[in-house]
C-alpha cells in the first residue's frame, strides 16, 4: 500500500508565484486526474509529485516519510513527460532497459535475470513484443507512447506519474494508453496524470485535482468534484455535467 | 547490421590497431622497415641506429597518434551524449580556441618550445572553465547556454588569436598555422610524459559515466526521474572531455574532425549504448588516427595529421549525413 501526500506545496520562480498552497492525497489503485487550463500550475504541480522540482514551501511524503528522506526514491516513483523522443537510433529493448537503471548496483553495468525478466513483462503488457528490435524514433506517436510507458513499468515503481500521456495521438491510441493505465491502476499502482479532456478524466480516473492559477479549486473523488460548480470555477466555462451510461460526462 | 557481422566489425578494428601501429613504426624517411622492427619486437639484434629510429622517434609518434585519437574520440562520444547533439565535438566549448590563442600568443613571445604544449593545456582548460562559469546559473547548467556560451567563448577567443597572427612574422605565422592544424611530427617522449597518466585516469573515469551518458539520452525529466544529477553529469562529463582534449591538444595540436566523426562510426557499429561507445570511440579514434598519420608521412611532403584527418572525416560525414536524410526520407 502506497500513500503519496502533498501538504500545503507552494512553489515560485523568481518571487512569481506559480503554485499556492496545494495539498491533496493519492493511494495504491487510485488514478488521480489533473486538470486545469494552461498556465494553471499542472505540470509543476506533477513535477513536484515526481521529486523533480524542490518545492519552496510545503512537502512531498511517501508513505509519511519526506521524500528527501525516501530511500532508492527512483525505485518507487516514475515520470513520463510529453516528449517522448531520444537523441540516437536507439530501439525500444535499449530503452526499456533503461528503467532498470535505478536498481543496479553502482558498479554494474549489466542487468540481471530479474531486471529482464521485469523488462520482457514490460514490453508484453504494452503489446511491444515485436517492437523490440524497432529504432524508438521510427515508431508512430502511439507506438512511441507505450514505448515510454515501458521503461516506466520496468522501472516497477508503485507510483506512475504520466504529463499528459495522450497528446497529440489518435483516439484509438489514446484509448489504448488509457487502458493501460487503468490495469496498472487496478493492479495497485498509484497514477498521477494530467488531462485535458474532461470526458477520458472522468470515464478512467478515480480522483480529480482541478487548479486555478496556482491553487487547487477543488480535490477528492471524481463524484464530488466532477460538478459543473467546479468545472466552471476552473475553466471558467458553463459546463454541464450529466450522467449517461453510468458515468459523468461533460457538456460544454 | 546483424551481430555476427557487428562482431567481425569489432574484431576487425580491435586487430587493425596493433596492425597499423607496426606500420607506423615501419615508415618514415630512415631506411628502418618491417623487418627491423619486427625484430625490435622480438628481442633480436638490431643496430643502435635502427633502435634509436624505432624507440626514440617513431614510437613515441605512434603513441601520440593513439593517445591523442582515443582522447578525442572519448571525448567527442562523451559531449555529443552530454550535449545531447550529434554535432557536438571536443573543440565545442571553446577547448581549440582557447588553446589556440594561448599557442600563439606564446609563439609570437618567442619562449621555449617547452611552454606550447603547456599554454595549450592551460589555454584549453582556461577557457572551457569559464563557459562553464558562464553556463551555470541557480544550481542548473542549460544545454542551450553550454553551447551558447561556447560559441561566444570561441569567438572572442579566435578573434584575439587573429590578431594575434596578423602581428605576428612569417615564420611565427607558419610555426602557429602548423601547431593549429594539428601535427605529430617530431613528438618525443617528452611531450607525452606530462599527458599519458590523465589521458589514461580519464579513459577509465569515462567508464563509470556510460550509465548516466545512456539516461541522458533521453529528456531531462524521464532521465532525472531514472536517477541522473543532470548537474553532475554535466560537471563531470564536462570536466573529463575537457581534459582528455586538452591532453589530446597538448601532444598534437588541434586535430579536427576524429572527436566528432569517430563516434557516429561507432555507434554505426555498435549501436547506442555508451558501455560499447566509450571504449570503441577510443580504440577506433586511435586506429583512425594511426592511420592517418601514416597517410600524412607517405605523400610527397608531410602534411600535418590534422589536415588529413579533415580531408578523410569531411567526406565521410557528408556521407553519413546523406545516409540519415535517406533513413528519414524512407
Amino acid at each position: 500500500m502506497t500513500q503519496l501526500v502533498a501538504t500545503n506545496l507552494n512553489f515560485s520562480v523568481d518571487g512569481c508565484s506559480i503554485l499556492n498552497n496545494v495539498s491533496l492525497s493519492v493511494s495504491s489503485g487510485e488514478w488521480l486526474g489533473i486538470a486545469g487550463l494552461n498556465g494553471s500550475g499542472k505540470s509543476t504541480l506533477l513535477k513536484l509529485m515526481a521529486g523533480l522540482l524542490v518545492p519552496s514551501s510545503g512537502q512531498m511524503s511517501m508513505d509519511g516519510q519526506a521524500y528527501s528522506s525516501v530511500e532508492h526514491i527512483h525505485r518507487k516513483l516514475s515520470i513520463m513527460s510529453q516528449r517522448t523522443d531520444v537523441l540516437t537510433a536507439m530501439s525500444v529493448l535499449d530503452l526499456v532497459q533503461l528503467g532498470r537503471y535505478p536498481h543496479l548496483p553502482a558498479w554494474s553495468f549489466s542487468l540481471s535475470s530479474n531486471d529482464h525478466e521485469r523488462v520482457e513483462y514490460a514490453l508484453e503488457f504494452t503489446g511491444l513484443n515485436d517492437f523490440r528490435h524497432r529504432q524508438v524514433n521510427t515508431l508512430s506517436g502511439g507506438e512511441r507512447q507505450r514505448a515510454f510507458l515501458a521503461l516506466s513499468l520496468a522501472q516497477d515503481g508503485s507510483v506512475l506519474l504520466f504529463d499528459e500521456p495522450t497528446n497529440h495521438l489518435d483516439l484509438v491510441a489514446q484509448i489504448q494508453i488509457l487502458s493501460l493505465l487503468r490495469r496498472l491502476a487496478d493492479q495497485g499502482k498509484v497514477i498521477v496524470s494530467v488531462l485535458h479532456d474532461l470526458n477520458q478524466l472522468s470515464k478512467y480516473c478515480s480522483r480529480m485535482a482541478l487548479l486555478r492559477d496556482g491553487a487547487l479549486v477543488a480535490e477528492g473523488l471524481m463524484e464530488q468534484v466532477f460538478t459543473s460548480s467546479n468545472l466552471k470555477l476552473a475553466f471558467g466555462l458553463d459546463i454541464d455535467v450529466v450522467r449517461t451510461h453510468d458515468r459523468l460526462c461533460a457538456i460544454i | 547490421m546483424n551481430a555476427s557481422m557487428r562482431s567481425l566489425v569489432v574484431l576487425s578494428i580491435i586487430v587493425s590497431l596493433p596492425c597499423l601501429f607496426l606500420v607506423s613504426l615501419s615508415i618514415g624517411d630512415a631506411d628502418v622497415g618491417p623487418h627491423q622492427v619486427l625484430r625490435y619486437f622480438f628481442g633480436e639484434q638490431v643496430s643502435s641506429i635502427d633502435r634509436l629510429v624505432i624507440q626514440d622517434i617513431r614510437m613515441p609518434r605512434a603513441l601520440a597518434a593513439v593517445l591523442t585519437g582515443a582522447a578525442l574520440g572519448i571525448s567527442g562520444a562523451m559531449l555529443q551524449g552530454m550535449l545531447r547533439n550529434p554535432l557536438a565535438s571536443p573543440f565545442l566549448l571553446g577547448i581549440s580556441s582557447g588553446a589556440g590563442v594561448c599557442v600563439v600568443i606564446l609563439f609570437a613571445l618567442n619562449v621555449a618550445a617547452f611552454w606550447i604544449p603547456v599554454g595549450a593545456w592551460l589555454g584549453a582548460v582556461l577557457a572551457a572553465g569559464l563557459v562553464f562559469l558562464i553556463s551555470y546559473q541557480r544550481q542548473h547548467i542549460s544545454l542551450e547556454r553550454l553551447i551558447l556560451a561556447g560559441v561566444a567563448v570561441s569567438s572572442v577567443l579566435g578573434s584575439i588569436q587573429a590578431i594575434f597572427l596578423l602581428r605576428s612574422d612569417d615564420t611565427r605565422i607558419q610555426n602557429s598555422l602548423t601547431w593549429l592544424s594539428g601535427t605529430l611530427a617530431a613528438r618525443t617522449w617528452d611531450d607525452l610524459s606530462f599527458t599519458w597518466i590523465p589521458i589514461v585516469i580519464c579513459i577509465f573515469a569515462s567508464l563509470i559515466f556510460a550509465k548516466q551518458l545512456n539516461l541522458a539520452l533521453l529528456d531531462d525529466d524521464t532521465s532525472q526521474s531514472l536517477g541522473l544529477s543532470l548537474v553532475q553529469l554535466r560537471l563531470m562529463v564536462g570536466f573529463i572531455a575537457t581534459i582528455l582534449t586538452a591532453c589530446a591538444v597538448c601532444i598534437s595540436g588541434l586535430v579536427g574532425f576524429v572527436g566528432l566523426v569517430i563516434p557516429h562510426m561507432v555507434r554505426l557499429v555498435c549501436g547506442t549504448n555508451f558501455m560499447y561507445v566509450l571504449p570503441m570511440s577510443g580504440l577506433m579514434g586511435g586506429v583512425v588516427l594511426l592511420g592517418a598519420d601514416a597517410l600524412a608521412r607517405t605523400y610527397l611532403w608531410e602534411l600535418p595529421v590534422g589536415l588529413v584527418t579533415s580531408l578523410i572525416g569531411s567526406p565521410f560525414f557528408i556521407y553519413l549525413l546523406q545516409r540519415r536524410r535517406l533513413r528519414q526520407s524512407m
